[in-house]
């Protein structure tokens, strides 16, 4: 009997999955925008349920309408700021978005609701003893409204104008338009209901188990691999992967070992993309799709030979002089903190130049920092006195490799399966450092001696800032040499007109596997300096959200620059510091900032920098031609 | 010298291309023509490995290509540009023109080649400039220049003519000539009747598909089947 109740257990999470998951993919149907806040969007209106019920004592069924109005119309709110706020964005941008409004609105949640789990009281509270299996009132609710919703949803999409009018948009906005569908009501219209189901979601789980923000966003990572299970994109793949996944993971969890259903999570989505890349019932796209793949803002690689130039020199100087000097200038943050700032920085470099040359992006920096820091930390615990160079090289070595694996099996499809993948692999890496305790220390993490350089142990702060200075110094030169190099063209010409880079002989997928492994050897690099200089690392040190406020540091920073990297990193350790770490404020900023940015400077720094030179010069044009008599006005 | 035999590409019961034969001769500039959805862009992405054929053999020289990566087939010696500019906007004209050396690892001999593909199309003065600073014009003759940098048997040029003015087209038919007399043969597919006839030493017309008449540009002009494809409107 077993069987029946894991079989039972898993239906119900599955339809729950399946809920979430259909959401994303009617948002990503109709937008191609992989819409991360789903969670938080569903957390909101489980939190407004809750406390329409506890507190002003609303019956169940006024509370969950008011809360899948509430969801709806969070969601509304995203896809509005996306598609009139933020028109010229990509849909990659876009995703980015969402993950900062996801963090505004767990801040939000905080302030307005409770930082605690809710609980929502079932309808429901029969149950069914069919031998030793417990059969819930509320599991078989859940599983009925799911179908009823499923049901709709589904009958929308496929069946009535709407749904064809939502599709049409994802494949050319233009031609959409000019066949009289009205963009902005079906926007809103993909938001509403994708948002509704989210919301739906999440007042079934609160009265499942309990809800909270970080409940609702395992759940919906859990429904992304449901997706690809199913075939992303495929509203029947959403339904049959949610439940196939959670059928599977209950079984796995009832017969195995339910610390490991992350990375069972993981190997399904890996399986799945080699086995079958579209998933169970998706189609595979056209081969050719002409057309440029990049926006006119990705960075351009550096003119040949510019680092002859005495700019570039001078920058360099200036630079190097700036970290060399700092511990002399009085300022008010303790010397660590710089010491983070750059190891922060180091790792900042390889997303960007990830992001900016390669075009993808990743969500998985933050495991392989915490990878690169558990190295560092076991190297130097289980071989006393090695070197701290020998470290670095093992950190970047060893991660690299990973990233190639990881990228060779994702990346040859497009980019929302490698986010995705990098996403769970966040989740793997946490779960197997909690389970490996002899070498990670379980849940308190392990210390990170004291690096060793000539046979020295470097124990002050200074000696560590120097050390870490040193490293950034020379990652810094490394990426402004491959950048010069023929790779860094490869990336460049994959990311400007992958179909010409192809035609011109240039191997595709193999050099956007090189891409990501280089990345993340750099990421390793990085992790090791930041276990460092931390002297300490646990396994959610570095998990999601760190991820998260790395993508906002590239951002900020301007993706493709190195000078940029140090100034994004400033920004996302400087904030928290200067607010002395005031609860979810330091996230809730960089949610907010991330979407400043993206609406004044879309460029990030060197894009203000640019803008500023050329308005100082327009202003000097200006002068010159007034001096000359001109009427004319400068714009 | 590039030799299609029986081509057919389908798109599930959609025949783009249906038994497609075709000889390109050494040396010479073949132009492709047909109205449009005859076929001539699904016919290029067959041959350079874009598009996997149905049916058919294709062969340069002999060696057989059907089936093989782009890569490979650009090894083999054969080259292409594309109908929309697909210049990578990130990099110097200069790096776009060395890019396929590099990546065929022909790298050593780059800037020679490069200095000379650039004298022979006249953009030798943009070198440092990045794409989006050239006009319209100069950017088809980059990638014209990208594609024969590799010194291909054969370079298949797709709509090289769409947008440029009418100096630029005689520049350009010029450049097609000049590499057919180096022994460089030409695929022109292009709906500019007056570039095609100006440029091309032989004539292929593909109408839904098919092969619909083949012969000298000016037998082609008078042929009644291709004016009726076209429905007159092609008549220069």
């Amino acid at each position: 009997m077993q069987i029946l109740q894991l079989a039972y257990d898993g239906i119900v999470i599955g339809a729950l999955y399946a809920l979430v998951g259909l959401g994303v993919v009617i948002v990503f149907r109709t937008t191609n925008v992989l819409n991360f806040a789903q969670g938080a969007i569903a957390a909101t209106a489980a939190y407004t349920a809750a406390t329409l019920i506890a507190e002003n004592g609303l019956p169940y069924p006024v509370a969950v309408v008011v809360a899948l109005v509430v969801g709806a119309l969070t969601g509304v709110a995203l896809g509005a700021l996306l598609a009139y706020v933020l028109p010229r964005t990509t849909p990659l941008e876009k995703s980015v978005v969402t993950l900062g409004f996801s963090l505004t609105l767990g801040w939000a949640n905080r302030m307005l609701f409770t930082d605690q789990p809710q609980v929502i009281p079932r309808v429901f509270n029969i149950q069914i003893h069919i031998g030793d299996a417990v059969i819930g009132g509320h599991g078989i609710f859940v599983i009925a409204v799911a179908a009823v919703a499923l049901g709709a949803t589904f009958w929308l999409l496929e069946r009535t104008r709407l749904g064809l009018a939502m599709r049409s948009l994802s494949q050319d906005e233009t031609t959409a338009r000019m066949y009289g569908v009205s963009v902005g009501r079906v926007t809103i219209a993909t938001w509403g209901i994708a948002s509704a189901l989210g919301a739906l979601s999440g007042v079934l789980v609160g009265s499942f188990i309990q809800v909270d923000h970080s409940i609702m966003t395992t759940i919906l990572i859990q429904s992304f691999a449901a997706l690809v299970l199913g075939g992303f994109g495929s509203t029947g793949g959403a339904i049959a992967g949610g439940l196939l996944l959670g059928i599977a993971s209950s079984f796995v969890a009832g017969f195995g070992s339910p610390a490991f259903k992350n990375t069972f999570v993981f190997a399904i989505i890996l399986v799945v993309l080699i086995v079958r890349p579209y998933g169970l019932l998706g189609k595979p796209a056209l081969v050719v799709a002409e057309g440029s793949g990049a926006t006119h803002r990705a960075p351009a690689l550096p003119i040949p030979n510019s680092w002859r130039r005495p700019r570039w020199l001078l920058g360099l100087l200036v630079g190097v002089a700036a970290i060399v000097a700092l511990p002399w200038i009085p300022q008010p943050f303790p010397l660590v903190t710089f010491s983070v700032l750059l190891a922060t920085a180091a790792v900042a470099v390889s997303l960007s130049l990830f992001m900016g040359y390669a075009g993808e992006f990743s969500l998985g920096h933050g495991a392989l920092v915490t990878l690169g820091a558990y190295v560092a930390g076991i190297a130097a615990r289980e071989l006393t006195g090695i070197s701290f160079p020998l470290v670095l090289l093992i950190a970047t070595v060893g991660t690299a490799l990973l990233g190639a694996l990881l990228g060779w099996i994702t990346l040859r499809l497009s980019g929302v399966y490698f986010a995705i993948a990098t996403l769970a692999l966040t989740f793997v890496v946490t779960e197997v450092a909690l389970q490996v305790r002899d070498l990670t220390g379980g849940a308190i993490g392990t210390p990170v001696p004291p690096p060793v350089l000539f046979g020295v142990p470097l124990t002050s702060d200074l000696q560590v800032y120097y050390l870490v200075a040193g490293a950034f110094i020379i990652l810094a030169l490394g990426a402004s040499a491959l950048l010069r190099s023929r790779l860094g063209r490869y990336w460049v010409a994959i990311r400007d007109a992958p179909v010409a880079a192809a035609a011109m002989g240039v191997a595709v997928s193999r050099q956007k596997v090189v891409a990501f492994a280089v990345s993340s050897g750099i990421a390793g690099f990085g992790g090791a300096l930041l276990g460092t200089v931390v002297t300490h690392v646990g396994p959610f040190d570095f998990g999601l959200l760190w991820s998260i406020t790395l993508i906002l540091a590239v951002i900020v920073g301007g993706s493709g620059s190195i000078p940029g990297a140090v100034f994004g990193a400033a920004f996302v350790v400087l904030v928290p510091v200067a607010l002395s770490r005031t609860a979810g404020l330091a996230d809730a900023i960089f949610g907010i900032s991330l979407v400043i940015v993206f609406i004044i400077a879309p460029g990030g720094l060197p894009a203000i920098a640019s803008r500023a030179t050329e308005w100082l010069m327009a202003r000097q044009a200006g002068r010159t031609r007034t001096a000359w008599g001109s009427t004319d006005a400068v714009d | 010298m590039l030799s299609i035999e029986g081509l057919t590409v389908a798109f599930g019961g959609l025949r783009a291309v249906d038994d497609f034969s075709l000889e390109i001769d050494r040396g010479i500039v073949l132009g492709l023509i047909g109205p449009n959805g005859a076929g001539k862009s699904t016919t290029i992405n067959a041959i350079t490995g874009f598009v996997r054929p149905t049916q058919g053999r294709i062969s340069l020289a002999g060696k057989p290509l059907a089936g093989r990566s782009p890569q490979e087939i650009l090894r083999a010696g054969l080259a292409r540009t594309f109908q929309q500019a697909q210049l990578w906007a990130g990099m110097t004209v200069s790096q776009n023109l060395a890019l396929p050396l590099e990546a065929l690892g022909r790298s050593r001999a780059s800037a020679h080649e490069v200095g000379e593909v650039a004298e022979r199309l006249g953009i030798g003065d943009l070198l440092g400039l990045r794409p989006s600073a050239l006009p319209f014009g100069r950017r088809r003759l980059v990638e014209i220049g990208r594609a024969i940098i590799t010194k291909p048997a054969v370079v298949l040029l797709d709509e090289p003519g769409a947008g440029l003015t009418s100096a630029e087209k005689a520049n350009l038919s010029r450049v097609m000539r000049d590499l057919a007399a180096a022994d460089t043969s030409v695929l022109l597919v292009d709906h500019d009747m007056e570039l095609v006839m100006n440029s091309c030493d032989q004539v292929v017309v593909l109408n839904a598909g098919r092969r619909l008449a083949a012969g000298l540009p000016k037998d082609i002009r008078e042929d009644p089947a291709v004016i009726a494809a076209y429905l007159g409107t092609s008549q220069p």
